[in-house]
């Protein structure tokens, strides 16, 4: 059996649409944005969803114009609160990203390996590896608690993607032994 | 409201992003509307995930390497586990982000 993916679905449309309607409100009714631009923006969107197959529907004519390899000037681009945010899946994507607080653990390699030569091998491969993981969860911590080698958490608002599917989740409860 | 950037990296996020950098290339939508755009996604996206899903998971497993910065908890686990009422999925690997939530109530 596979986790519930309906919710998922019904949550994603939630999203487009309010993301849509707000913008409207925002952006379009201020005259910065064209009804237009922003109808564009949902439906390729919307198709971009369907083909990645986290929502139902058909797919619409204008979806001609979808490029099946986009580059992702824009995300790097946008300021970050963290860079951990923004580690891309991409090869090379990352050496685009410079900011001076940045938090980057590849960053904090390259420190180490000035100071501690020795230590470089068992630390890069941790953060190759790091970034091909396929199963990611993102969310937020509520309680992170730590006893000898349990650690107990709490999280809330996530979203899963694992094992192909995606997976919203109002709580959880993460019990690891390290 | 305070928002957190981290579900840009989802599918969803990854679909906006790339529209709306495809439509920046072309010239059809300027920078600033479309971070203006994404910004409203973390908002709506926040908002779906308090408002529209009911979902309790429980996740089990070998904790493989932990880091704690600028208040984001990353954890990688090994032979996780995912249970969410009588479903269940394993993975051998899975990383976890995970921003802190009292930031966005402060």
């Amino acid at each position: 059996m596979v986790l519930s993916t309906s919710n998922t679905s019904n949550a994603h449309e939630f999203v487009i649409d309010d993301v849509i309607s707000k913008a409207r409100c925002d952006l379009v009714y201020s005259g910065e944005l064209d009804e237009s631009v922003l109808s564009q923006i949902q439906s390729k969107w919307k198709t971009k969803m369907i083909q990645a197959g986290v929502i139902s529907g058909t797919i619409e004519t204008c979806s001609a114009s979808f490029n099946p390899s986009p580059t992702h000037g824009l995300m790097m681009a946008t300021k970050t609160e963290c860079d951990e945010f923004y580690i891309p899946q991409q090869d090379g994507a990352r050496d685009l990203v410079t900011q001076p607080n940045s938090c980057d653990f590849n960053d904090v390699d390259e420190n180490e390996e000035l100071l501690n030569e020795d230590d470089d091998d068992e630390e890069d491969a941790i953060d190759d590896d790091d970034s091909n993981i396929p199963h990611m969860v993102l969310c937020q911590f509520d309680k992170v608690k730590r006893c000898k080698s349990k650690w107990e958490c709490k999280f809330n608002a996530g979203i899963m993607q694992i094992n192909g599917k995606n997976v919203l989740f109002s709580e959880a409860t993460g019990d690891f032994n390290f | 409201m305070a928002t957190f950037e981290l579900y840009r990296r989802s599918t969803i996020g990854m679909c906006l992003t790339e529209t709306l950098d495809e439509m920046v290339q072309s010239g059809t939508l300027s920078p600033e509307l479309a971070i203006q755009v994404l910004v409203q996604f973390d908002k709506s996206m926040t908002e779906a995930l308090e408002s529209q899903v009911k979902t309790k998971v429980s996740i089990k497993g070998h904790l493989h390497t932990y880091r704690f910065c600028d208040n984001v908890w990353t954890f990688i686990l090994q032979d996780a586990m995912f249970k969410s009422e009588d479903r269940q999925e394993n993975v051998s690997r899975v990383k976890i982000v995970a921003c802190d939530s009292k930031l966005l109530t402060q």
